[in-house]
């Protein structure tokens, strides 16, 4: 089968976030990047059935320079090239965008199946998989947690979660977008030889024009959502912090939730 | 209906889902400047639509595949709603069916959608605020005059105020025809485990922040102390270090004990839907950013290895 996998890189979970001059997005610089976690369990499953089930996977992501490293890195883990949607036009698009311009990447070739995670950890749109899906006029699962192609890959069993623990299994006909959830499989790790291989191989750069796409139709200028601010929530609020000596602090927390919250 | 707001219903075993009242609540207060609140209620009866009396018309949706959700036969009911109705605003909820829903719908009819939100608001413009970065950053977001959608988080307006008496009209709207590209096959019900973490009065809940499925033996020896069980949030229990039934979150269990103490838990919404309704919080986590600290009463930014070793100690002082 060949598998199209959709990566975004996004900052660290663990990362100091500061929010920019113009408040219009946080200062990315000096930020650490990584493949977005969902989306390195959606390249585990795609690497999984591709070797399985014989075919390719390509690894699509879009953004900056620095999104070649996480390319880099799905060729080294054994993915057999990469699209890098490199143009700055394609940058600063809402889940609309950002799917219209993945889909028409993924329309060039022609693939089987699509995965790709089911959020990502900063911006969190959570719907760029099922745009995907709606460009291409495909069917598609959100938070899946179980992926069987079926023989003949005619057709794929999916189990989805739904609410409180909850899942559903349905069963798509192929071609569809898959939309994983953490906690799918275990992602491998790089090995030397894939790290020297992933050398060689091959990351495409695409503009919007080889996409057959206007630069009006991606990226910011297709965003149909304008972002005016972005800010810190209230940060505690009536949340008493203890700070200090941990044994002092552990002392006063026993005090406080034997005698205000009664709770020991 | 150009002004009118439509709120997609959810609803589980027969019963009406919280989110349904949170948003129906929110939609009435933004109609106050005029415009028609719609439910649209898929696969429901007459007797949950009775209990939608704070709405101004309950569309009922009826037809073979709707029993279960599929995002196809869903998505086309949805569309056809929309289609029918000419709503400003859709509202969902942020939920595994109502996402799915909104971004369908938001790609099919090339409409601005805006997910995590925590409040939306009507003027010339829509706006809404959102979550981003796990819960550590807020974004306002301008969706144009509409139509448009957003996804509603659970627990971001009150429910009490959905849940007002009236007569709302009800129509009946037509199940459209699907593509028939996904079929539902079952449903399968979550196990049960060896402790319920829902029947506890204290839980000691363990984050990413703890580094190792080992190093759960800290939370071990505190929740011995406490006479309380450990759970965890999501990453934990994806990584297999602890057991499905201890996960506390939207798509774990949600709980509500007498005290919940967050050990390197950073609060994303998911985990935060799960056990919001705790009596009283206590957050520790290295990052002052943790969104935890939000909702916690007390907190202490710390290492978690360094504040369990003195709670235990403090505890045992206490008890010696």
């Amino acid at each position: 089968m060949k598998i199209a996998v959709c990566m975004k890189q996004v900052p660290d979970t663990e990362a100091s976030l500061r929010v920019r001059k113009d408040s219009l997005w946080i200062d990315e610089e000096e930020l650490t990047f990584v493949i977005n976690e969902s989306d390195g369990y959606a390249l585990e499953e795609a690497l999984t059935i591709a070797e399985k089930t014989g075919g390719e996977v390509v690894v699509f992501s879009l953004g900056g320079e620095r999104v070649r490293e996480a390319l880099r890195k799905a060729l080294a883990l054994g993915a057999a090239r990469a699209v890098h949607l490199a143009d700055p036009a394609f940058e600063g698009g809402d889940a609309l965008a950002t799917g219209r311009a993945l889909a028409a990447a993924i329309q060039a070739q022609q693939f089987d199946l699509v995965l790709t995670g089911s959020q990502s950890g900063d911006a969190g749109f959570s719907s760029t998989g099922s745009v995907i899906a709606g460009f291409l006029g495909w069917p598609h699962a959100w938070l899946v947690m179980g992926l069987e192609v079926e023989d003949g890959k005619k057709a794929a069993k999916v189990t989805r979660e739904m609410e409180s623990g909850v899942n559903e299994i349905v069963r798509l006909a192929l071609p569809a977008v898959i939309e994983v959830q953490a906690g799918i499989n275990s992602p491998r790790y790089a090995s030397l030889k894939g790290i020297m291989q992933a050398k060689r191989k091959e990351i495409a750069a695409v503009t919007p024009a080889d996409l057959g796409l206007g630069a009006e139709e991606v990226g910011a200028a297709a965003s149909l959502l304008e972002t005016l601010a972005v800010f810190f929530p209230e940060s505690g609020k009536g949340a008493e912090i203890f700070e200090g000596d941990p044994a002092d602090c552990a002392r006063q927390l026993v005090e406080k939730l034997r005698k205000e919250a009664r709770v020991l | 209906m150009a002004d009118g707001i439509l709120v997609v219903a959810e609803h589980l075993g027969g019963k009406l889902s919280d989110i349904t009242f949170e948003m129906l609540g929110k939609a009435k207060a933004l109609s106050g400047a005029g415009g028609d609140v719609t439910v649209l209620l898929i696969a429901g009866d007459a007797s949950m639509a009775a209990e939608l009396g704070a709405a101004d018309t309950v569309a009922i949706v009826e037809g073979d595949g709707l029993a279960d959700f599929n995002p196809e036969s869903y998505g086309a009911a949805l569309g056809a709603a929309v289609e029918a109705k000419s709503p400003r605003l859709v509202m969902v909820g942020y939920t595994a069916m109502g996402m799915d829903l909104a971004s369908t719908l938001a790609v099919k009819r090339n409409l601005p959608h805006a997910t995590f939100c925590l409040d939306v608001a009507i003027g010339d413009s829509i706006t809404a605020t959102s979550q981003c970065y796990g819960g550590k950053i807020n974004v306002t977001t301008d969706l144009g005059a509409g139509p448009c959608v957003v996804s509603m988080l659970a627990g971001a307006a009150p429910a009490d105020a959905g849940r007002a008496e009236g007569t709302p009209s009800t129509e009946s709207l037509p199940a459209p025809a699907s593509a028939g590209k996904i079929r539902f096959k079952r449903l399968i019900e979550p196990e049960a485990g060896d402790v319920d973490i829902t029947a506890q009065e204290i839980l000691v809940a363990v984050g990413r922040g703890i580094g190792s499925k080992d190093d759960i033996e800290v939370a071990e020896d505190l929740a011995e102390e406490l006479d309380a069980a450990v759970a965890g949030s999501r990453p934990l229990i994806d990584a297999g270090w602890l057991p499905k039934t201890r996960q506390v979150g939207k798509s774990g269990l949600k709980v509500a004990p007498k005290l919940y103490l967050a050990l390197g838990i950073s609060g994303a919404p998911e985990h935060i839907e799960g056990m919001k309704s705790s009596a009283t919080i206590v957050a520790v986590n290295s990052d002052k950013q943790a969104p935890i600290f939000n909702f916690a009463h007390y907190g202490m930014v710390a290492d978690l290895f360094d504040v369990c070793e003195e709670l235990t100690e403090a505890l045992q002082e206490r008890k010696g």
